[in-house]
């Protein structure tokens, strides 16, 4: 791949050691046109997941935060309906392949769009996301 | 042809077993082919095991979470955060066409 994923993967771990305990990295495999991360820990009581995808078809990304298996708070750019009715409006039938960042609320009973979201950005605002769902 | 740096007792080892070129040629053909089928049959395995979970093929999944809201509904009762399963059995799908072509691409050389 032309990007330093292999930089990028390492900086990722390495940032979830230092915020989460328990870390396991369940996957960590790089070759030329594709690559894949995976993580899980855990963050206080809540058990946090990372999966980073890079191909040529393009990237896809999952960053979600639960408890007793029930989704607090979570990010993700796979096709979602509700979300690319939102952005297309009548029109969304010709884009149910759209790969749309968004947030899912606690329960998964509320999504909305949300700005390109990293590993990074998701670690670092933990704490932040967790405090604003329970409210 | 490229050139590449090989460890000199390993050379004069493969000298032993004939034409240097030749038999270097076909150790890297064969380890090739050995971790390109590693590759198919480890993707090929994950795809099964998705379809299995989740009782359908790939097209027919990522066609029905945005179409029936009964299957959805299904899906997230089964796993809540059924999205990283998608985003790497798609993943998987491609993985394993990529290391198909790259494996009949060496078959045929």
């Amino acid at each position: 791949m032309d990007r330093d994923i292999r930089a990028h993967f390492e900086s990722v771990i390495e940032l979830a050691r230092a915020r989460l305990t328990n870390v396991r990295v369940a996957q960590n495999d790089i070759t030329i046109h594709r690559a894949i991360l995976e993580i899980h820990g855990k963050y206080n009581n809540v058990d946090v997941r990372i999966k980073e995808i890079y191909s040529q078809t393009g990237d896809l990304f999952s960053y979600y935060v639960l408890q007793d298996g029930t989704v607090l708070v979570g990010f993700d750019n796979y096709p979602d309906v509700i979300v690319i009715k939102a952005k297309f409006g009548n029109k969304f039938k010709q884009h149910l392949d759209a790969r749309i960042s968004h947030r899912h609320g606690y329960g998964k009973q509320s999504v909305v769009i949300v700005a390109e979201q990293t590993a990074k950005d998701f670690l670092a605002n933990l704490e932040q996301f967790l405090i604003r769902d329970n409210e | 042809m490229t050139a590449i740096a090989l460890n000199n007792d390993l050379v004069n080892v493969a000298r032993l077993f004939g034409d240097v070129n030749l038999v270097i040629s076909d150790a890297v053909r064969r380890y090739a082919i050995e971790q390109s089928v590693g590759r198919i049959e480890s993707a090929r395995l994950q795809i099964r095991a998705y379809e299995k979970k989740y009782g359908v093929d790939y097209k027919t999944f990522a066609r029905k979470v945005k179409t029936d809201t009964k299957f959805l509904h299904r899906v997230q009762v089964k796993n809540p955060v059924w999205e990283e399963d998608a985003i790497e059995w798609k993943y998987r799908i491609e993985e394993a066409q990529e290391w198909t072509a790259t494996l009949e691409r060496i078959l045929n050389q």
